[in-house]
């Protein structure tokens, strides 16, 4: 945490005491109403002109004769501040949260009425990554008070906790805290509301900035948070008793802790039937594992175990080799990399150039490299499934991470062959098992290991079999079916 | 944390084991050992794919003699574009010239290098290996397969018994037992599996015909599937075996005495001039096949007792049987030990028709 | 350096505790190393086809130290270190913690040795034997750096990412002769001892257990699940020595090294054949938890004696671990540092803990 604490020098930096010494800031239009001796101070492009000249300067000129303080008591508006003798700093502070300083030039005292304009913002539309067939199509935008608006209609109790920090030294970030009093571990909360106020950074543009900020382990390639832009699956992981936060400006609500199997589990896994859930989950961890062993395996096989490949294979495999000037693990390198690019051209570019791009690279290059004779068209095939395999991630950050691991495995697979395959799956279960995500263990349902967590893990049972919170998260109230603590929850509220 | 990675890089750059690249090894698919014209010397035959592009290929075939088979290893690398690589070797054949002046030098360094299986397969041909291995069989032999196949598809689906390296040591190892492996004779346009050659410790010293091989079979393991064709003065036919079990009786008094039970389930598949269905023909029949079974199995363990093997093992049973075992008071009596099979026959189905 | 740390119990924080069922896979995972690839010849060689009774007596042995180990442990508290200086007092208690220590150190050297060999032997001939070591040692030393905890959860997945090889056994047991299993008992009370003594080679392991006991919940109810370990390390083994006992003619498995690599050459699956080089690669996994746990109750020792912190000492000890190899370089010498180790154990399973066991009788418990 210590790395952002520099920000925190900026407040006896020479040039920002130069700016606080300055009469007011240039940005601010100062000038008289013209009633009575009324002047007015605001932003232009932050308030609303209509209103003010509407209801501001309206109620000023019909009631010319009353006082500072008196004008202050009886205009008409909830979001109004009082001040009997503001210094310059209160005063820019307060205009450039959107507010219109009111002040009679005869008296020091000054009003401030809040008259954001109302925000242009992104309506509420359709998720685009985590897009489900079944299920609510809401996704969040870029305001935070119309995420916070889509969770508490959701979760219309007043155990919801929403707590508003401050996060960046110049963007002044508002960042949301959620969590449900009654649910959710303390220590999770009290860990993560620390880590968030100990960041001092200048900007903070996005919530992915505060995922890396406050993360257990800043060295490791996998994500100890899910960001999401679905507010169900916010809702689904507070009550589950996680602790969430939603960023101002971030269209991705982020919660923790979380273990490892999260990652691969889709949100649309609750919304079909469970049978097809499980199928499909196992589907995916299976898909991990061949993404990141498929290719160093053939490598390693190719390489220096050939003794492995079955009679009827043999003959395949050698023919697709023949005349191919690399070794298996360069050729293994090149065509993960190639498509690697192809992947990171078609994310670069606009979505339709993206995909001719893709197919087009995809086959022309495919095609043309097996023919060159630079590559085998057997690896072709094992690389291109291992890429596709890796995109069953749904969680876009475990995604990325799970293409990078492949890397060092095909390299060390070059070494050792198997050996060092199986060296290199025990370096990452290490790695994972010293990961935590909020202090709690990261591999958890696995190990430690606790059975009565699998009923969501790697399979979906069905609802009425998981009664109960996932016991790594430690939370307060054990039972997810509370029909039989509905009267506590009742007297709670 | 500079000094680790230092270290790893070294470490990267030297710590590399030695590669054998599929398409840059000369994969030996099967070998052929034979005496070579040169006293003391044995020819090694080597038959392996080349590779011409990406969708041709060839099988070749490479001999050189020396006086041990590494020589001869080392001969044959000279020749190849390829360094040798035996990993995905199948099959090992030996000329019965070469057999019956003995074999486990050859086999010994084979034994000893981790990179040969042990689910490989042995063979003896009647002709010289190199004439064997260097034909393809009317393109039969095009992926270097033929001879492993033609073996392994007899011992699962035929009468020969389950053979290959590892059972060869077994019987070579063991005290009281002697390998066998197939005899293989190359035909016009195939090779033929025409019986077993019988084996005094590493040297060959006869053989067993093709009729004989299932009765072998029936006394060296238990199996599920094989044939067997009888015949007698009043009809022939085909008995199907479909499960074969056999279980040892010692008899030590007042004189050592080994029975063999042989549990035999069958069916009749083909039969001429009898009517299969009735129980009573099927009963004669039985009878008649147990009559014949029982002498070819006696005529049998007699030849071995007149060579003074034992293929079968039956040392080892008794071993098995007895407390304070004496294998060499044992191998002294093998020859005049009584030895005595006794089949129960039971034909479950005729066919599908009645 | 305080020299009297081993005078008090030992505190571990409740967070580097585990639960106490995990001690299955500690036991489990230390005990079975690379000396099941071929421990069934040396106990063959004595009694051949009795082996796997010598098996059966050899583990209820253990299951008796295991007893003995838990009765003093229960009674006294703490760990072996903090025994010793109850026991012994402070100046006889170092060198006795260190002499365990370094056979804690020894275990790991041993195991990484042997399995070095088996490499070299059978997948990278000529492969030198620092780049192994290298690797092994520097996997352990994260591995240990990370806490005990780390190392449990290491034997949890090396338990259950390999255990499916047993199931390989099918494959010889199914070729093999019933035969080779009789006649049942018909060896002398002499090559029965000499096979047992052969035998507690293969068992080491559990006497971690005397390091890692503070850093166990409620390690009372913990006995049960080292019991269950070491029976189910004894199940492992009859099964390997059943299988290679009829699989193998007696003699020939006499000139054998590696009995169940040889085993492996005829597992087949569809889609991959000679199983032994995969096999080979999933002992990488095995024996890591070996060194990892050997190594971390060597740092331990040093530790709890001269209260150096395990994150430093893990570093020079992994050095030790890392080197040792390489001065053993023929098979000769490899077999001779199984004997001595096994004969180290021998006497450290039934003479030093049995008189730990009676001094503890006599002695006053330290807690309640």
């Amino acid at each position: 945490m210590r790395f952002f604490k520099t920000g925190k020098s900026i407040k006896s930096h020479p040039i920002a005491e130069k700016k606080e010494n300055k009469q007011l800031d240039n940005n601010i239009l100062w000038q008289e109403t013209g009633i009575s001796d009324w002047e007015s101070g605001y932003i232009e492009s932050l308030i609303s002109q209509e209103r003010f000249n509407k209801e501001v300067l309206r109620f000023l000129q019909d009631h010319k004769m009353l006082s500072s303080k008196e004008m202050y008591e009886q205009l008409p508006f909830g979001n109004k501040h009082w001040n009997e003798n503001p210094d310059k700093k209160t005063i820019n502070a307060m205009v450039l949260q959107g507010c219109v300083a009111l002040k009679k030039s005869s008296s020091t005292g000054m009003i401030f009425v809040h008259l954001m304009k109302e925000q242009t913002v992104r309506a509420i539309s359709v998720p685009e990554v985590e897009f489900s067939v079944i299920g609510p199509k809401e996704a969040f935008n870029e305001a935070l008070e119309t995420n916070l608006v889509l969770i508490q209609k959701r979760l219309p109790t007043s155990a919801l906790q929403i707590e508003l920090i401050e996060i960046g030294l110049r963007t002044k970030t508002k960042v949301a805290v959620l969590y449900l009093k009654d649910v959710a571990n303390e220590q999770n909360v009290k860990t993560l509301k620390d880590r968030l106020a100990g960041i001092e950074y200048d900007h903070i543009l996005d919530s992915s900035y505060l995922i890396q900020m406050i993360e257990d382990n800043k060295m490791s390639i996998f994500p100890q948070f899910i960001d999401t832009e679905r507010p169900d699956r916010i809702v689904a992981s507070l009550i589950e008793g996680k602790v969430a936060f939603i960023t101002q400006g971030s269209p991705h609500g982020v919660y923790g802790p979380v273990s490892i199997l999260e990652f691969f589990s889709a949100f649309d896994d609750y919304f079909v039937s469970w049978h097809i859930a499980s199928l499909f989950r196992l589907m995916r961890m299976v898909a991990v594992f061949f993404s990141i062993f498929a290719t160093p395996l053939y490598v390693s096989v190719i390489t220096y175990h050939p003794e492995l490949i079955p009679d009827d294979l043999l003959t395949t495999l050698t023919t697709s080799r023949t005349d191919i000037p690399f070794p298996p693990v360069l050729e293994a390198l090149f065509l993960e990399l190639t498509i690697e690019l192809l992947r990171e051209a078609g994310a670069r570019l606009p979505t339709k150039v993206g995909q001719t791009i893709g197919i087009v690279g995809g086959i022309v290059i495919g095609t043309a490299s097996v023919e060159a004779g630079l590559t085998s068209n057997v690896l072709l095939i094992i690389v291109a499934l291992s890429a596709l395999a890796s995109f069953t991630t749904p969680v876009y950050r475990m995604s990325n991470a799970i293409r990078l691991v492949r890397f060092p495995m095909i390299i060390l697979s070059g070494f050792w062959g198997l050996l060092s395959l199986t060296l290199g799956l025990m370096m990452i279960i290490s790695h994972l098992l010293a990961l935590t995500s909020l202090g709690r263990p990261y591999l958890a349902p696995i190990y430690p290991p606790r059975l009565s967590d699998w009923k969501d893990s790697f399979v979906r049972l069905p609802f009425y079999v998981q009664k109960e919170r996932p016991k790594q998260l430690k939370v307060k109230e054990k039972r997810k079916m509370s029909w039989w603590k509905k009267r506590d929850i009742d007297e709670f509220e | 944390m500079k000094k680790i990675i230092l270290l790893f890089m070294c470490f990267l750059l030297s710590g590399c084991a030695e590669r054998e690249i599929l398409d840059d090894i000369t994969i030996v698919r099967t070998l052929g050992f034979d005496k070579a014209s040169k006293d003391n010397e044995i020819k090694g035959t080597i038959n392996y794919p080349i590779f011409i592009n990406e969708q041709t290929f060839k099988m070749k075939y490479l001999s050189a003699s020396g006086e041990t088979s590494k020589e001869i290893r080392n001969e044959l690398n000279e020749m190849t574009a390829r360094p040798l690589f035996v990993g995905k070797l199948n099959t090992v054949l030996f000329s019965e010239k070469l057999a019956r002046e003995g074999i486990m030098e050859t086999l010994d360094t084979l034994q000893r290098d981790p990179g040969v299986g042990r689910a490989i397969y042995l063979g003896i041909t009647k002709q010289s290996a190199e004439s064997v291995l260097s034909d393809d069989y009317d393109q039969i032999n095009l992926d270097g397969n033929y001879f492993s196949n033609l073996i392994k598809q007899n011992e699962n689906y035929s009468n020969l018994p389950y053979l290959n390296f590892h059972t060869f040591l077994y019987a070579f190892f063991a005290d009281c037992m002697d390998p066998v492996m197939p005899y293989l004779s190359k035909k016009s346009n195939a090779v033929k599996i025409t019986g077993l050659a019988l084996f005094k410790n590493d040297k060959m010293v006869g053989t067993i015909n093709e009729h004989q091989i299932l009765i072998f079979k029936t006394l060296y393991q238990k199996f599920n599937e094989g044939s067997y064709q009888f015949k007698s003065k009043n009809y022939k036919g085909n008995l199907e075996i479909l499960k074969s079990k056999l279980h040892y009786k010692i008899i030590k008094k007042p004189h050592q005495k080994v029975m063999i039970a042989v549990d035999v389930k069958g069916r009749l598949t083909e039969y001429t001039k009898v009517n299969a269905g009735d129980p009573k023909v099927v009963k004669g029949i039985e009878n008649t096949i147990k009559k014949e079974l029982e002498n070819n199995a006696s005529e049998l363990i007699r030849k071995f007792q007149d060579l003074n093997i034992d293929p079968l093992g039956i040392g080892e049973h008794v071993r098995s049987q007895t407390r304070g075992f004496n294998s060499k008071k044992w191998l002294d009596q093998y020859q005049n030990t009584d030895i005595q099979v006794v089949y129960n026959l039971k034909i479950s189905e005729s066919g599908i028709s009645q | 350096m305080n020299l009297n740390k081993s005078k008090f119990p030992p505190q571990v924080h409740e967070n580097a505790k585990i639960a106490p069922e995990l001690v299955f896979f500690l036991v489990i995972g230390a005990q079975v190393g690379v000396g099941i690839l071929g421990f069934v010849r040396y106990i063959a060689k004595f009694v051949n086809q009795d082996s796997w009774l010598v098996v059966i007596v050899g583990g209820l042995g253990i299951h008796l130290v295991i007893w003995m180990m838990f009765s003093i442990l229960n009674k006294h508290g703490g760990d072996i270190f903090n025994i010793h200086h109850q026991f012994f007092g402070k100046w006889l208690s170092i060198p006795l913690s260190m002499m365990l220590s370094l056979y804690y150190l020894a275990t790991a050297v041993v195991v990484l040795r042997t399995f070095i060999e088996a490499v070299q032997n059978w997948m990278f001939p000529g492969l030198p034997t620092w780049t192994l070591s290298l690797i092994f040692a520097g996997l352990a030393y994260y591995i240990v750096s990370k806490g005990f905890r780390v190392i449990t959860g290491i034997a949890f997945f090396s338990f259950v990412l390999t255990v499916w090889i047993l199931f390989t056994h099918y494959f010889p047991i199914k070729h093999g002769h019933v035969i080779n299993l009789m006649p049942f008992l018909d060896h002398g009370l002499g090559d029965f001892y000499q096979a047992f003594k052969v035998m507690v080679l293969s068992f080491i392991g559990f006497e971690y257990l005397l390091a890692y006991y503070p850093h166990i919940q409620d390690p009372k109810k913990a006995q049960k699940w080292a019991h269950f370990g070491s029976a189910s390390t004894t199940v492992i083994y009859l099964i390997t020595t059943i299988s290679t006992l009829m699989y193998f003619s007696p003699k020939q498995l006499q000139g054998l090294t590696w009995p169940t690599l040889q085993e492996w050459k005829i597992v087949t699956f569809p889609f991959i054949e000679r199983f032994e080089y995969i096999g080979i690669s999933f002992f990488g996994i095995v024996i890591l938890i070996n060194l990892a746990l050997a190594l971390w109750a060597s740092c331990r020792g040093l530790n709890r004696v001269f209260d150096i912190k395990i994150r430093i000492s893990v570093f020079p000890v992994s050095l030790i671990l890392l080197l040792a190899p390489a001065f053993f370089t023929t098979r000769f010498q490899v077999d001779e540092l199984n004997n001595y180790t096994g004969k180290m154990g021998y006497y450290l399973f039934y003479a030093y803990i049995p008189l730990l066991f009676i001094i503890s009788i006599f002695k006053k418990g330290a807690n309640k």
